[in-house]
């Protein structure tokens, strides 16, 4: 299941916010490694955009390594996607924690210096 | 004290190592073991006639009796072609369809009987080749070399084992249920669903047609060999088309596809959408199962509950099994409640 929010300002060119949303619901952990996006077809169809829009997104998501790309077969959100995702939303929690400290961005370096 | 980094501004997928190595989603072995049989299989077929084809007599004996002397005979281009054709379809198909997003206990099923087939079947090709080899005419043949068939039966188990195995690291897919109120999206926010709906006996069922187009091929006498393949391949194709069904939701519309071809497929326009709700589908209800059409319904069914029911502004009704269908309805609802506010505004 792929749970999908578009930016509602409608900013931006239709391609971006629709690779946006997806790399969004990645974030967010909406979608899951291995899920299948709509077809290009289908999600162009229900949104209301050219089919070309969608694939130049689903293009884009591609060359980025968020999705795999596969003749028959659609785009699937690849696991090191996913895992980047957390990561990153690791690094922001440990970051908020230490601002919240009154850490310094130095002290946080020497933590993770003090373990590797 | 600094700000955390914008997570809108930093997007993922810019300078991530691991972006230049394929495969990695899925260990590049785990995705070789899956096929490895289906594609030596293939291999075996097609390439083993090859070499002693003009040691073969033609026509060549195709079929054997209990006693295990021949008593069946085709021309020998047939013979290798169909034989050919077969391997291709039973291990090759279901390897394409495990491609897509099946569920892991679907995706066992199609990768067991892909290897288990096309090794039966491969194994079955040698045997009469050797079988065959130097007869002067089809009648001369020797009965199948008990030998092979040792082998062949000792790699098909095999090969099931490794299928049902190398293809259960895939994602699995639990149904989640949710009551339309829950969504959390208010008309007008650009939201976009998109869910499944896969049934186990559709798998099952074409699974089971491709397994007798692979013994017809071989234990039908002659004649009705043919049409027995044809029919089997048509009815293994038929019921692919019943294993799945996906929903796309969006501020546009519904799009609802059927089977791993993606085809038939149906769009309601925003529009067209009136009344939306959630049911508990009884394929029977419906006449049973796939694209069903019955007085004033059509209804999309691969399996027994969850569904979305549509009332068109038409006047007909679309109903489409779909795991997590409360979530789905209240997406389409609010989608529906935000296009009649814009309609009824200007």
């Amino acid at each position: 299941m792929a749970f999908l929010r578009l930016d509602p300002d409608g900013g931006g060119p239709l391609h971006e916010r629709i690779a946006g949303a997806v790399r969004r619901a990645v974030a967010d952990g909406e979608v899951v490694a291995g899920e299948t996006l709509p077809a290009a077809r289908d999600l162009a169809e229900t949104v209301g955009v050219n089919v070309n829009t969608v694939l130049r997104a689903y293009r884009d998501l591609r060359d980025e390594g968020l999705v795999e790309l596969r003749r028959g077969r659609g785009a699937t959100v690849r696991q090191v996607a996913v895992d980047q995702a957390r990561l990153r939303q690791l690094a922001d929690d440990l970051l908020a924690e230490a601002a919240r400290l009154g850490l310094s961005r130095a002290d946080v370096r020497a933590l993770l210096e003090a373990r590797s | 004290v600094t700000r955390p980094p914008d997570r809108g501004v930093d997007r993922p997928g810019v300078d991530r190592p691991g972006v230049d190595r394929p495969g990695v989603d899925r260990p590049l072995a785990r995705r070789l073991a899956e096929v490895a049989f289906p594609v030596l299989a293939v291999a075996t077929a097609l390439i083993a006639p090859l070499p002693v084809f003009a040691r073969l007599p033609d026509p060549v004996a195709a079929h054997w009796g209990l006693g295990g002397a021949p008593d069946g005979a085709l021309p020998l281009v047939v013979d290798v072609v169909l034989l050919a054709v077969v391997v291709l379809v039973v291990g090759a198909g279901p390897c394409l369809a495990a491609r897509g997003a099946v569920p892991r206990d679907q995706a066992r099923v199609l990768l067991g009987v892909a290897g288990g087939t096309s090794v039966l079947l491969a194994g079955l090709r040698v045997a009469s080749l050797q079988a065959n080899l130097d007869a002067p005419t089809w009648d001369a043949a020797t009965a199948l070399p008990g030998s092979t068939l040792l082998v062949t039966a000792g790699v098909t188990v095999l090969a099931v084992l490794v299928g049902v195995t190398a293809a259960g690291d895939r994602p699995d897919r639990a149904p989640a249920l949710t009551s339309p109120a829950d969504v959390g999206v208010t008309p007008g926010d650009p939201v976009v669903w998109s869910g499944v709906a896969s049934s186990r006996g559709g798998v099952i069922a074409a699974m089971g047609a491709l397994s007798v187009t692979a013994l017809s091929a071989l234990v039908v006498p002659a004649e009705g060999r043919l049409v027995l393949v044809v029919a089997a391949v048509a009815a293994a194709a038929v019921a692919a088309t019943l294993g799945q069904v996906r929903l796309t939701v969006g501020p546009a519309g519904v799009t609802a596809r059927l089977g791993w071809f993606g085809w038939p497929r149906v769009h309601v326009p925003i529009a067209d959408v009136g009344e939306v709700r959630i049911e508990q589908v009884v394929p029977y209800e419906y006449g049973g199962w796939g694209w069903r059409l019955v007085p004033g319904v059509s209804a999309i069914i691969v399996r027994r509950g969850p569904g979305l029911r549509i009332a068109r502004r038409t006047g007909r009704t679309l109903v489409v099994t779909i795991d997590d269908a409360g979530r789905a309805a209240g997406v389409l609802e609010a989608h529906r409640e935000a296009y009649r506010a814009t309609t009824s505004t200007s």
